[in-house]
Formats: structure tokens, sequence, C-alpha cells
């Protein structure tokens, strides 16, 4: 009876699309909350430090004098606390879409725009309280 | 007395998702002894709290185990926050254990799979982790991370869940549980799964108390225990009972597992029918200073997180005792007196995780 079971299910497999996806062709869909990789905005970015500070492994370095913010994807560890961390709107973000695979350890570099005074003294009064 | 033969099995063997190495001693076919070593995938994380923030040591206690990683997680912000005297949000506990059964249902179906995979069932191995897939679609959409759910922080989670991802949320269990019933049926009545597991890896009900066996181990055996009847975090407001069998075979600890999916399914239902609303985060306030020791049940049994702080942002001691460090004696006991083809099997019933063990 039970040999019947099994056999019932592996018929009606037959009858059905194959549960993989055929890859190159057919690609998975996003799903709308993954932590897939992490983005920079730099035009909103002020280069607070704040990401860099909260970052557990240290994947992220900020060179104020440059204006260079600095990620590397191989440190991240996609946790979030960057982004919750953020204090301007949305500079640092989460996408949902995956970084696609590097064939070279390297860093990528987002040069920074200079801010607006406005933004700018807000968060110089923000980092000091 | 027939000859004696020393088999190594492991650290690399088809039915071992990690490393562990057994020696067997051999008469025949009949296993005599057989003597566990450890120690391949030590990482040290246990030091690495002295040098690390308390708040950064929930991603280091998540990453202790690839399968129960949420749990790990749940058990070390529990102890923390006790330490720093924080109440938690029901919603923020509530979730906390929502994550906490859907990261068993897809542990207790891989084991399903890996279990039907050591005995040569393949058909069956791809049906159970077809399964497990949609599952992990599910924690995708709804934690983040498929194997790393990333959620849990001290003082609450990191995400909240909005109406829409429960309703779909409900909508996919309850097409889950339909296929689920169908894998189970399968599994309980197959003859050839049932000559495989029945009467093998004995464990007798007082063995098992004796050697300290945990989780579904313990519960094979006929003990009514799991760490769940603490009533830590949303259990307290959650009815239930744990899932016994009597036998101690393998077919029992399977059984077990099977009965404890239908059991979490039952457990998200009543959760998410009365989420309650609210934050689902506390702001953190103070260091630890005090130490914690905290009982939380995972899929392979009731994991122990020891953490002592002193006042500094470093702690003094981190200690976890695992399911599976727990169950080693167990297994060596009931490795005795089995036929070397059943081997494979019986290291299987215990659900090993190394990687949690050696931490």
């Amino acid at each position: 009876m039970s040999y019947f079971q099994m056999l019932n299910l592996s018929i009606q497999q037959l009858w059905h699309r194959p549960a993989t996806r055929l890859y190159p062709q057919e690609v998975r869909p996003v799903i709308a909350r993954s932590r897939g990789r992490v983005e920079l905005q730099p035009s909103t970015c002020t280069l607070c430090l704040l990401c860099e500070k909260k970052c557990p492994t240290h994947a992220i370095h900020i060179d104020r004098t440059q204006r260079l913010f600095t990620l590397d994807r191989f440190q991240c560890i996609l946790c979030g606390a960057c982004e919750s961390a953020c204090i301007a709107k949305h500079a640092i973000v989460l996408s949902e879409h995956y970084a696609p695979p590097q064939t070279h350890r390297d860093v990528i570099i987002w040069p920074v725009p200079s801010t607006p005074p406005s933004l700018a003294s807000t968060t110089k009064s923000q980092n000091k309280g | 007395m027939g000859k004696q033969t020393i088999i190594p099995f492991g650290p690399q063997h088809p039915v071992l998702p990690e490393p562990i190495h057994l020696d067997l001693v051999l008469e025949d076919e009949q296993v005599l002894q057989a003597i566990p070593r450890i120690g391949f995938v030590h990482r040290g994380l246990e030091k690495l709290a002295e040098k690390k923030d308390f708040q950064d040591m929930v991603y280091v206690g998540e990453r202790i185990c690839g399968i129960c990683s949420f749990i790990h997680s749940v058990a070390f912000c529990q102890a923390m926050e006790s330490i720093l005297g924080i109440e938690v949000p029901e919603r923020a506990q509530s979730l906390r254990g929502f994550w906490s059964e859907l990261s068993r249902i897809h542990s207790h179906w891989l084991w399903m799979g890996l279990l039907a995979d050591s005995f040569g069932f393949e058909n069956l191995f791809m049906q159970t982790w077809k399964l497990r897939e949609s599952l992990l679609d599910l924690v995708e959409a709804t934690a983040g991370g498929r194997v790393i759910y990333g959620s849990c922080k001290i003082g609450g989670v990191r995400r909240d869940i909005s109406l829409e991802l429960i309703t779909q949320a409900q909508t996919t269990l309850k097409a889950l549980y339909t296929q689920h019933q169908i894998l189970a049926s399968i599994f309980e009545n197959d003859t050839s799964i049932q000559h495989r597991t029945q009467g093998k890896g004995m464990l007798s009900k007082d063995k098992a108390y004796e050697l300290g066996a945990v989780g579904p181990t313990l519960r094979a055996s006929g003990w009514p225990l799991d760490a769940r009847l603490l009533k830590y975090g949303t259990y307290q407001n959650l009815e239930f009972q744990p899932v016994v069998e009597t036998q101690g075979d393998c077919y029992a600890r399977m059984r077990v597992r099977i009965r404890e999916v239908d059991q979490s399914f039952d457990l998200i239902n009543q959760l998410l029918k009365k989420l309650p609303d609210g934050p689902v985060e506390t702001k953190i306030t103070g260091m630890p200073s005090g130490e914690h020791f905290e009982r939380v049940e995972q899929p392979r049994g009731e994991v122990v997180h020891y953490l002592k702080g002193n006042g500094s942002k470093f702690l003094e001691r981190y200690r976890v005792r695992t399911p599976t460090f727990a169950n080693l004696p167990a297994l060596v006991e009931i490795l005795k007196g089995c036929t070397f083809a059943d081997v494979p099997i019986i290291v299987l019933s215990i659900d090993p995780c190394i990687s949690c063990t050696e931490r």
C-alpha cells in the first residue's frame, strides 16, 4: 500500500513542470525584502561616519578629506546595521538584488559630491550631540 | 571471538553534512565500540566575545550554526536582555517565536531529506527539499535572508512584518502543510523506511536520561521534556504539549520530528492569529554586568547560552552548550551492537550539527 503512495507522488510529477529553474533563461524573481547588497546614494550621503562606526565587520571606510566612501563587499555580512544607523535620507540602503560574483577581491569606491551647506550643518550638530 | 577491525568513518562521508570522525571497532559486521573525534571546524567564537562589542556579538551568535541560526541569536539576546533588565515588546517576542518555528520546520525537513538520502531514497529526498525551498522563500520574504535571518537584536527585532506579509505567510503555510501531510504519510508508512529504521539504534528511557540526551533524541525515548515548556518569550501565550514517542529507535526519532513539524505549523497559526500590535524594539541602556544562563529549545534539542558581563562593553565569558554535544554520549551508546550498514542512519538519527558543537 505504502509503495503506491510514493509511486502516486512520482507519477503526479510527470505532469508537472520541473521544480527547478532553467537558470540563465529563467531568473529567480526578486523577493522584495531580501538583503541583497549594500548600495550608496552618494548625492544624499553626508559622510557622518555613523555607518562606519556601526559596521560590525569594518567593511565600510570613509575618507572625509578626499570625500570617498569605500565598501568591501567581501567583508560585508548584510546585517543592515549601516542602513538603520544612517541619518541622511536613505543614503545607504540594502538593495534586494544580490551582488554579482566578483573575480577579484577589490573594494567599491563611491566619490561623494560636496554636500549642500544646510545639510552639512545639521550633520555636524547631530554628531556633536 | 572474531578478528577485530577498526574502520574510520568520516569526517568526509556522503551522509554527513558536517565533519565528525568515528573510529568504529568492528567484529565481523557488528560494531563493538565507536570512538568519536571532533574538532575539524572549531572557529573560536566564544573567545571572540572578549574582543567584540556585546551588541555586535548577536551576529556572531547567529553564525554559530547555519541551520538553527535564528534560535541561537534568540538565546543570546534573551540572555543579554535578562542581564541588562530590558523588557522586550510583545510583538517582538511573537515575531521571534514565528521565525523560531519557521526555522524548526525547515530544519526538520532538511533532516527528513537527509534521512531519505542516507538509505538511497533519492526521490523522497528531492520531494522533501522541494518543500523546504518554498519555506526558505517565505523566510526570505519575511526576514530578508534565507539562512541568516539577521532579524534578532538585543531589545527586540530589526524588522516588522506587514499585514500583507502575514496573509501571504498564512496562505503559503497552509499549502505547505497539506504537502507535508502527504510526505509524512510516506515517511511513516513506507515499508522500506520502516525496514531500515525500526528497531535500529535503541535508546532506553533510563539510558537516555542518564546520558543527558536532549531534544527529539530524548523525547523519542519517552521523556516529555522540552525547553519551550519553560514558557520563555512568546511560548507563555501558546498552548502545546511536547511530542513524545516511547520506542526509542530511529523510527521513533523520525516520528517525533515529523510530528514536531505539525506542532510548529499549529504554533505559527496560534501566533499569527493573536499577533499583538505595538513597537518591535526597545532602547538598550547600560552595560552588561552580571551573569545569566539561558535555555532555549532548538530543532535539535535544548541549547544553553551562558553570558557573563563585567560592566564593560565586552563580555567576560560566553559559553554555548549545543544539543549535538549533549547527544554525543547517547550516540556512542546506541552505536554499540549495531551492524556496520546501519551506522550512517543511526548517526543521522540524532541530527548531528558539528559546527554548533565546536563553535
